[in-house]
């Protein structure tokens, strides 16, 4: 019961706060203006990143142990981590679609596409990325989503990069 | 008025998330729709294409096979019922957790020892037998020889108690009124059969049957992914820097809106029209070969009468949000609004007006929905006119923000650098 909550609704804040991280400089005007910085703007975005990171670790940890704190009798760890890594991998395949398309838009569909989709079939053709592997007591999957998240996240960085480069 | 529309058609099937959007009607059109209809090839012996054949001993023909020749349907039967459900209370009370389905999730409730004991006279009280041989009668599997009493005061007891174990475990356990039923199966006969083929063959013409379950799918779709399509399209001014432009136009913004809005609700109606038309012509050529006649507008007219509205609602509201505040906002509103609608999980019969989509998901039942026909109406009525106040609405928004009225988008980022300031200055002092 606690891991389809958190599989079925919290997951979703990891499309909330992630996708959106590129949206600022969407606008050409605020784009040329950050690229003449002498700061990389891949810099920043590592930063804000991790800062989304970090706020998506801890309200899913909050609301985990808010759980628990009514009385909810399951093991934390696993299911903070599993939740995150659900919640990370659809950021993160949110996050590299709008860096591709440079539209945010598409960016929040296919992510949201991913889990109404994986919802319907149950995991019949995502396999080992399925994203409500905990309702069936199973963790293997969460693993290969996380590291899915991170190749997902960094990809998306070096998308940005490379249009930098060749702009 | 009408050069302007077609400029936004053409504009918007150009554009990439209009593309990823059929794609993704397209990919859940074939994983839902077209796998579930898939069994109805009139090759396979369970087809609905084909006549009941009439056997004559039903229990003999279910000996063999293990199954009815017309299937199987739930009905309060009081003697299967009290034995089915009170085996399973009793297996549940062994095991310690009750299964309970509130708001379609589902739950295992663990009692403590108070109510337990409750449970246990209930099941005392209900077998007339103690709890020590109960546990002889389940270990032998001799559950039936329970001498159960099936008049109708005995029955109307026992449903009183069940009510009362149903109230210690929860909401929508597995002995409550509803689900009570489940426990009584009987064969469906052969009257019953042939009605369902008649109805569906005769009255329905086939495709109006399949056309209920093609929109109980595709609204799934449609209550949702128009939102992007919208936010995207509705943002595009902003990002290419045509907000000016736009705005000191000659055009009024009645006939901007309108266009704009017609321009988002014909082009996504496209790719589901062109699904209805696979969907008739899979359907004819299967029937040509049973020699059946066919409704060939069948999914066509499901389509505008049932489908439209809901992306009729769905798009005046996401354009209205996206326009007042330029932001992604109607992207999480919709996701909740669907959910919410989603996830009651009725999958026939639910059609209030907070039901954005209508689920009908069954080619059969006829008569039921015949019988909510006029509910169905007035909910699509309802979302019509829904749809009808966001656009004005929106028209109104964008009038006052071309005479520069009102610009949320500026507002709340100079509230935020207000508060950057005001940071800043509490931290140097």
């Amino acid at each position: 019961m606690a891991a389809r909550i958190c599989e079925q609704f919290v997951a979703i804040i990891g499309v909330v706060i992630l996708v959106p991280i590129f949206t600022t400089e969407e606008d050409e005007n605020i784009k040329e203006t950050i690229n003449a910085k002498v700061i990389s703007p891949i810099f920043v975005y590592i930063i804000r990143i991790l800062i989304s990171i970090i706020l998506i670790v801890s309200i899913i940890a909050l609301f985990v142990n808010t759980l628990i704190y009514l009385d909810g009798t399951f093991t934390s760890g696993r299911l903070i981590m599993g939740t995150v890594s659900s919640a990370l991998f659809l950021g993160g395949l949110g996050l590299f679609v709008a860096s591709l398309t440079q539209n945010v838009g598409i960016g929040y569909m296919i992510s949201i596409v991913y889990f109404v989709f994986d919802m319907m079939t149950k995991g019949k053709y995502t396999k080992n990325l399925f994203l409500f592997s905990l309702m069936n007591n199973s963790i293997k999957e969460k693993y290969y989503l996380f590291v899915a998240a991170v190749v997902l996240i960094i990809l998306s960085l070096l998308v940005y990069w490379i249009r930098k480069i060749n702009a | 008025m009408f050069n302007l529309f077609l400029k936004e058609c053409t504009q918007l099937g150009k554009s990439l998330i209009y593309i990823v959007f059929i794609c993704i009607t397209i990919a859940f059109y074939t994983t839902q729709y077209f796998s579930d209809i898939k069994g109805n090839d009139p090759r396979n012996s369970g087809s609905p294409l084909i006549k009941p054949s009439y056997v004559q001993d039903v229990e003999k023909y279910n000996k063999e096979n293990d199954m009815y020749p017309c299937g199987s349907t739930n009905e309060e039967i009081p003697e299967q019922i009290i034995s089915k459900s009170t085996l399973m209370m009793y297996e549940e009370h062994m095991k310690g957790t009750y299964s309970a389905y509130p708001h379609g999730l589902f739950k295992n409730v663990k009692l403590d020892k108070e109510n337990t004991k409750k449970i246990e006279e209930i099941l005392c009280k209900i077998t007339g037998k103690s709890l020590i041989e109960l546990e002889k009668l389940h270990k032998n599997v001799n559950w039936n020889e329970i001498h159960f009493s099936s008049s109708s005061k005995d029955y109307s007891s026992f449903k009183k108690l069940m009510e009362k174990a149903n109230n210690i475990i929860g909401e929508q356990s597995n002995y409550s009124k509803e689900n009570l039923r489940r426990f009584g199966v009987r064969p469906i006969t052969y009257e019953e059969a042939m009605k369902t083929y008649k109805d569906l063959i005769e009255k329905d013409k086939i495709t109006n049957g399949f056309a209920r379950l093609f929109c109980d799918y595709m609204g799934i779709v449609m209550g949702l992914f128009p939102v992007f399509v919208v936010f995207s399209f509705i943002r595009k001014d902003r990002k290419s820097n045509m907000k000016q432009v736009i705005y000191s136009r000659r055009v009024s913004s009645a006939k901007l809106i309108l266009s704009r809005y017609s321009a988002l609700i014909i082009m996504m109606m496209v790719p589901i029209f062109l699904l209805a038309g696979v969907s008739t012509f899979q359907v004819v050529s299967i029937s040509e070969k049973l020699n059946l006649t066919v409704d060939y507008f069948a999914f066509f007219k499901y389509s505008i009468g049932w489908l439209m509205p809901t992306l009729m609602a769905v798009t005046a509201v996401g354009m209205f949000l996206t326009l007042l505040t330029e932001t992604a906002i109607a992207i999480p509103v919709q996701m909740i609004w669907w959910y919410s609608s989603i996830s009651k999980g009725v999958l026939i019969g639910n059609y209030d007006l907070s039901q954005l989509m209508i689920r009908f998901n069954t080619i059969y039942d006829r008569d039921e929905f015949v019988s909510i026909i006029y509910n169905i109406f007035l909910n699509r009525m309802f979302f019509i006119l829904i749809s009808a106040i966001f656009v004005v609405t929106s028209i109104y928004i964008l009038n006052l923000k071309r005479i520069g009225r009102i610009d949320f988008y500026d507002k709340y980022s100079k509230y935020f650098t207000n508060f950057k300031g005001k940071f800043k200055n509490s931290l140097s002092k």
